[in-house]
């Protein structure tokens, strides 16, 4: 039997090894898992992911926003009361 | 102790592995395509001769940038496993989107058995004691085990070995150098015929369906889109970057090979590129042209694998094939249903050996996806006008590319009549047959409340 021949018993021998495992570790996942998990995936998560994200992207942009005015009305108002105090003065 | 509310486990759902990038894009499409520069393409050389060859890498060039255009944006929208079949569904109709599904299912397991064919081809090759059969078998079965272990094994496998192929394509531009086009191959009238376009502006439209071989697979980036890190992202880039990429491929190839092995010889040249190393008497590029050939087939095979099982396993999610297609293994997040199912339908077309038949049931179902790309990005444009809904890619000059691409498409199909007719007959036949079973049958059984998923807006005019 040539080398060329050996080879061609190992490639069926290796082909059919790993035809085999994948069939066997289906079979187990089939037994172990219930049914309903196995199929549970659904379509357009990633869009509500994106959505979502935006969603909080806004979200965190109004509440900067918001924080961004809170805080420039403190200044100014702590401005209007600094230009009203007498100078030097306030104790 | 935690205890797990039986509310949460309610809600525990599996998902594939969102684990990819624009590299693994990358790889995926040019992976499937790059086999066409090192076989396939050079039937074009027969039909139109040495300038024909190259009107044909263009003329593809421009269909499949139209098409990566295209698929760029809606597949950054519409970001499902699936694909053009998702797509379709969420704008054209239910029926679409099952035809579309079947376009690339078989498009890629027939493309799948075509390079396992070529793989045992090969080593028959190398030596006549080597049987074809085991090596066809083995060759699917393990490129079947990567995609079983999970998308980014298979995908980081793919991107190497395409990434090497690509590399033996440069090596013969670079490791030849200044030796292309010797005048004997345009002086002299090889064949009793004029090299240059033996059959004129006929044979060249001939050479149109060839010309694809080029680009041939590029749109199945998108089967991936459920698995991108993120979609809007890597869609646009890893397809855009893979044109790219291949339009360098497919000229280097075509100057490299022309300018090596005369027309007649190349023209019916089971490997071109191996041949023109060949001719170049350089051992160190033979040998590398030789694995770049070998590894070509399996990258694409590989890919192969990997976009059927997931235009299959989305067609199962939706119940337009039983539901059980649409199991995700827990451990490897990989649709292990789907990838198994399609094992023996591809053992079984490449055990035919019937390379000819297969291939071209292969390119005439991807040319049937490229014909319905326009409509479905027209009919998107329309229900969803710009600023109505989040886009990862809006492609230029809209509709323009669609129209070119429609055109283009028209004169593929025209190509493939005069060769192949009985194919195209055939395929369509059967096309036919599988809506009829669709939609008197299997779309009873959709649930059809849980078909739209995207949470788009109301489309304009409904």
């Amino acid at each position: 039997m040539s080398i060329e021949e050996v080879m061609n018993y190992v490639a069926w021998v290796v082909a059919i090894a790993l035809l085999a495992w994948m069939v066997v570790d289906a079979l187990r996942v089939e037994v172990t898992y219930d049914r309903d998990l196995l199929v549970s995936s659904v379509e357009g998560e990633i869009e509500k992911e994106i959505l979502a994200t935006d969603e909080e992207a806004a979200l965190r942009e109004h509440a900067r926003a918001m924080t961004d005015t809170d805080t420039e009305v403190t200044r100014e108002s702590t401005v209007h009361r600094d230009q009203q105090a007498p100078p030097g003065g306030g104790s | 102790m935690a205890v797990e509310t039986p509310a949460v486990a309610r809600t525990r759902r599996l998902s594939l592995l969102r684990v990819l990038g624009p590299i693994h894009i990358w790889g995926l499409g040019v992976g499937i395509v790059l086999v066409g520069e090192f076989m396939g393409w050079n039937f074009t050389v027969a039909k139109g001769g040495v300038f024909g060859g190259l009107v044909a890498c263009w003329f593809a060039g421009i269909l499949y940038s139209c098409v990566a255009m295209i698929d760029s944006e809606v597949s950054s929208t519409v970001a499902s496993a699936g694909g053009q079949y998702a797509q379709a569904k969420h704008i054209i109709g239910p029926l679409a989107a099952f035809n579309l599904a079947l376009f690339i299912i078989f498009e890629y397991v027939m493309l799948e058995a075509g390079d396992s064919i070529v793989v045992g081809a090969i080593m028959e090759n190398v030596s006549s004691e080597f049987s074809a059969t085991p090596w066809v078998v083995l060759t699917i079965a393990v490129l079947t085990f990567l995609n079983y272990r999970g998308v980014t094994l298979a995908l980081t496998v793919n991107y190497i070995i395409t990434a090497i192929a690509f590399i033996t394509i440069l090596l013969l531009l670079f490791g030849n150098w200044g030796n292309f086009f010797t005048e004997w191959l345009f002086t002299t009238e090889i064949g009793g015929k004029n090299p240059e376009m033996p059959y004129g502006w006929l044979g060249i439209l001939a050479a149109l369906q060839f010309g694809i071989w080029y680009y041939l697979g590029i749109e199945g980036t998108c089967q991936t889109a459920e698995e991108c890190r993120s979609a809007p992202r890597a869609l646009p880039i890893g397809t855009m970057s893979g044109l790219v990429t291949l339009l360098i491929a497919a000229t280097i190839t075509w100057y490299v090979a022309t300018g090596l092995v005369d027309w007649v010889t190349l023209g019916s040249s089971a490997y071109p590129l191996y041949d023109a190393a060949l001719n170049t008497g350089k051992d160190w590029l033979i040998v590398a042209l030789f694995i770049g050939t070998v590894l070509s087939c399996l990258a694409s095979a590989n890919g192969c694998i990997n976009d059927a099982s997931r235009a299959w396993f989305a067609m199962g999610r939706d119940q337009f094939v039983p539901r059980f297609f649409g199991g995700v293994h827990p451990r490897y997040k990989s649709p292990y249903r789907s990838i198994l199912f399609l094992v023996p339908i591809a053992i079984a077309f490449a055990y035919t050996g019937l390379l000819d038949q297969v291939i071209t049931f292969s390119i005439i179902s991807g040319c049937l996806i490229y014909a319905v790309m326009p409509i479905n990005i027209i009919r998107f444009r329309r229900l969803y006008p710009m600023g109505s809904i989040r886009r990862g890619y809006v492609y230029p000059f809209h509709p323009y590319p669609a129209f070119v691409l429609a055109l283009f498409v028209a004169l593929t199909f025209i190509a493939i009549y005069f060769g192949y007719w009985r194919n195209l007959v055939g395929a369509m036949a059967f096309y036919i047959l599988a809506s009829l079973w669709f939609t008197f049958h299997r779309y009873r059984m959709v649930d059809r409340s849980k078909l739209y998923t995207m949470p788009w807006p109301r489309p304009k005019g409904y």
